[in-house]
């Protein structure tokens, strides 16, 4: 009897053992609850993979863009801005990666492990967008495809973006997969777009030229409309005589800038590229992995390739996202924080689940370069697009008119920045196969800069 | 026998807090239970008067129970009152899932609820209890043979025969003579020829439970062997030595039978399979953090709607809808209630009372330790059910039945004090 008694320790020790591993279990459910209660087959919040339960999204001025009722997801009211919104908050069958609705689900939910999936302070997330101007801006792109995004250059916020096409989530067009129209409607241009940049990435040959050609300023240069080099032509589209580095920027020369170009070198053109931090892929805020630019591989020694290049008329491709970022950079004095669009989320008790903080995009420009710069694409407007264009804004910019093969009109490009500290905006706009890059783009991102400045003032 | 002042847990002594603890906890159980029935019939109007019924009668039960056995015996109940509340949850939550089944759960557990009493009564006589172990053993492997032979498959295994149009699961009820035998053999004879014929009963009982498919059960009856073995021989080597040869069987019949491990293929994989093989997985760890510390609210869930979820995934439905805190004082319960065993088991009037209940104690975690950690993905899915908690007519009866084998080895039970005990023994 006794011997048995002793014995009784396995019966303590394989409890002892349930008791331990129970407590393995408790802390693994527990660590993962929110990751599996945020698993898309989750009937709770989703309904076929599509997010149903969630709080809602407001932009900065409290207009609701999305809420859910019994079970239903709702969105604006207005066609317009749904389908301007689409990209931000995503679609409901996932297609398209970025948006809200997926990648900030768990702040959307408000899901804690207390309350678990009852939660009743449904959470409302704001964002940094203005909703009726980036509705404004997606009309004036028309039937254009292309895109705009505009953000405050100080602190990073994103005021305004839309990019086309687009489609009203109520009214999925029947077409939408073989219609040329809808090529490619599931991208986010801004995020995930290259474009040829054409003229605009003479501000990138611009600071090559600063940083590394101590007499730019003294320099002139001469256009006869055209300048051949022993492996090829460069062509202008005017001509535009001698001129000094400021005017060659300002009426965007190609001969001039070829010869800029060549006379940096491609590899610190490279450098100029890589150091407008252009060439990088970012991880955005807001969760979204933006698509790298690429300088181009190209022949150095070519001086056609070279001077190509350094009009931005090669194999470089730009991301509107990265330019953006080197807009913000330049107006800010060299620095810019990544832009992004999703402000905070908190529930109705108050309590933050998400709250944006500016991030460094770890762009680094020399404050006095990027002061020059500055002043120069100051220029470019005062001196030769004309400040009536802008109307209030003070504006600094560069066009960019860049062909593409196969296509019938060029696109347009205009990226730029308020001068004025007070109104600290910073733009990129494409203008898909419509021209000129100020009289398009220009133009829309002119409109925009001056329905934030009349909205803010 | 002296069973006038220590025995008087209840009311008889004065600055004994045991009755009226007991009077408190049962007052919360009940209001546990109103709540929990209010928040079912709110849901079911089709079936409201008769489930109001089976929820009223079962309150009263227990009330009778706390009178009969505790007050007017003056008898200990905590480990009753455990099992009530844990029976309580499976009725609820069949009765909010299967309310047509609601019937067969309630009178399950009253069914077992006299399978315990007669148990415990039957046991009151050690002779009788020694003599019955070999009819227990025939009845015990007579069940296991019936079911194989009319027995048809059900969701992978042989284990389901019908009588009547009830269907009922003999190896539940195989588990209680199993543990008896197990113990009345090794409690009695010390010699080998004894020893060597309970491991051929066990070896018998595994194999006709392989041969069902009910990899589930096998393990739990093979968990008890070892469990007993170890409480008769004490011999660590002996036990490394069988667990050894189970292993090397094991591998034997997989290399033989491969198509048996395909179940297993989705183990720690079923994120990757979450439409597939790792449906029921996924699902129920998704529903149970769904259900956060409170649930969501009994018939609010929706793991209810997969398959099984009222039987093998009853642990994370439990959560989705009674919430994580719940389910998981129901598995600490379990554990404290092994640990409370062996406490017990020290003072029982002889060692087959002790090897009974430390038996049944360790089947009741090696079920649930399958049940959980199955459905939760930390060990293949078995698919056995939940002890108290999953519902299942037979399964409940025999858990009951295992409760009165870990209730007799308390001498308590049987109008003795524990102080008794020790002195008789010491005695000897």
């Amino acid at each position: 009897m006794r011997t048995v008694n002793k014995r009784i320790v396995f019966l303590v020790v394989i409890a002892i053992i349930f008791f331990v591993f129970v407590d393995i279990l408790m802390f693994s459910m527990f660590s993962h609850s929110e990751e599996y209660a945020m698993n898309s087959k989750n009937s709770h919040l989703f309904s076929n993979g599509v997010l149903v339960n969630a709080g809602t999204i407001k932009d900065t001025n409290g207009v609701a863009l999305a809420s859910s009722k019994n079970g239903k997801r709702y969105y604006s009211s207005d066609s317009v801005v749904r389908e301007a919104m689409l990209h931000a908050l995503g679609d409901d069958k996932g297609y398209i990666s970025g948006g809200v609705e997926n990648t900030f689900r768990k702040e959307l939910c408000g899901y804690n492990i207390v309350t678990g999936v009852t939660s009743t302070s449904n959470p409302t997330l704001y964002l940094t967008l203005d909703s009726q101007i980036s509705a404004d801006a997606y009309e004036k792109l028309g039937e254009h495809k292309g895109c705009i995004i505009v953000a405050n250059y100080k602190t990073g916020k994103i005021i305004a973006m839309a990019t086309s096409p687009s489609y009203d989530i109520y009214n999925v067009p029947d077409d939408i997969e073989d219609n040329e129209k809808y090529e490619g409607v599931y991208i986010d241009r801004i995020f995930k777009g290259l474009y040829t940049p054409g003229s605009t990435f003479k501000t990138v040959t611009s600071l090559a030229a600063i940083e590394n050609i101590s007499d730019i300023y003294d320099q002139t240069f001469t256009c006869n409309g055209s300048y051949k080099y022993d492996d090829g032509e460069i062509i202008c589209m005017d001509t535009h005589g001698t001129l000094t580095f400021q005017q060659a920027l300002n009426r965007s020369c190609n001969v001039a800038f070829a010869q800029i170009a060549n006379e940096v070198g491609a590899s610190k053109l490279e450098s100029a590229f890589n150091e407008s931090g252009l060439a990088n892929s970012y991880e955005t805020p807001d969760r979204i992995t933006t698509q790298a630019s690429s300088f181009g591989d190209i022949d150095k020694s070519s001086k056609s390739q070279v001077g190509w290049t350094g009009i931005g008329q090669y194999k470089t491709l730009v991301n509107p996202y990265a330019y953006l970022i080197y807009m913000c950079a330049i107006a800010n004095g060299g620095t810019a924080y990544k832009p992004y669009y999703v402000d905070y989320s908190k529930t109705s008790g108050g309590r933050y689940l998400y709250q944006a903080q500016g991030v460094d995009s770890g762009v680094k420009i020399n404050s006095d370069y990027a002061k020059q710069l500055k002043e120069l694409m100051r220029s470019d407007v005062r001196d030769y697009y004309g400040d009536y264009m802008f109307g209030n804004v003070t504006m600094c910019g560069k066009s960019g008119t860049a062909q593409v093969e196969g296509q019938d009109n060029s696109n347009s490009l205009f990226v730029g920045f308020s001068y004025d500290d007070s109104f600290p905006y910073a733009s990129v706009a494409v203008v898909e196969n419509a021209g000129a890059g100020l009289k398009y783009a220009g133009q829309l991102t002119a409109d925009i800069m001056n329905e934030i400045y009349n909205k803010s003032n | 026998m002296e069973t006038t002042k220590n025995t008087r847990m209840y009311f008889g002594r004065p600055g004994n807090f045991y009755g009226f603890i007991t009077f408190v906890v049962m007052i919360a159980l009940t209001a546990y239970q109103i709540i929990m029935s209010y928040l079912v019939l709110k849901q079911e109007k089709d079936d409201f008067a008769k489930l109001l019924i089976f929820f009223v009668s079962y309150m009263f039960i227990e009330w009778i129970y706390f009178i009969v056995v505790g007050v007017i015996k003056n008898r200990q109940i905590s480990l009753e009152i455990i099992a009530f509340a844990l029976s309580s949850i499976s009725l609820f939550i069949t009765a909010s899932i299967n309310p047509s089944s609601a019937l067969t759960q309630f009178a399950s557990i009253v069914l077992g609820l006299f399978v315990f009493i007669f148990m415990i009564e039957f046991m009151k006589d050690t002779t009788r209890t020694s003599f019955m172990r070999m009819p227990m053993a025939l009845a015990a492997l007579g069940l296991l043979a019936i079911t194989i032979l009319l027995a048809s498959y059900k969701n992978g295994a042989k284990n389901w025969i019908y009588i009547g149009g009830v269907s009922i699961q003999p190896s539940e009820f195989a588990k209680i003579a199993f543990v008896y035998v197990g113990a009345a053999t090794l409690d009695k004879l010390q010699s080998t020829r004894s020893l060597t014929m309970y491991v051929l009963f066990a070896v018998a009982c595994v194999g006709l439970l392989g041969l069902m498919s009910d990899f589930g059960a096998a393990l739990i009856y093979f968990a008890t062997f070892i469990i007993m073995a170890f409480m008769r021989s004490g011999d660590f080597r002996t036990i490394i030595m069988v667990c050894a040869a189970a292993l090397i069987g094991g591998i034997i019949i997989l290399t033989m039978r491969p198509y048996i491990l395909t179940r297993f293929k989705t183990y720690r994989h079923i994120w990757e399979y979450i439409d597939e093989g790792g449906f029921q997985q996924t699902r129920s760890l998704i529903y149970a953090a769904s259900g956060g510390f409170f649930g969501v609210g009994i018939g609010n869930g929706y793991l209810r709607d997969v398959f099984a979820a009222s039987e093998d995934l009853v642990f994370c439905l439990v959560c989705e809808e009674l919430g994580m805190l719940t389910g998981f004082l129901i598995l600490i319960t379990i554990a404290l209630m092994a640990l409370g065993t062996a406490y017990n088991a020290r003072y029982s009037r002889s060692s087959f009372f002790t090897i009974a209940s430390c038996a049944a104690a360790g089947m009741i975690i090696v079920q649930t330790s399958l049940n959980v950690f199955g459905v939760t993905d930390f060990i293949p899915m078995t698919g056995v059910t939940l002890p108290f908690i999953s519902q299942g007519g037979s399964s409940m009866i025999s858990c009951w039945g295992l409760l009165a084998f870990i209730k007799a080895a308390d001498a308590r039970t049987y109008g003795l004090s524990l102080s008794h005990t020790k002195e008789r023994r010491q005695l000897r």
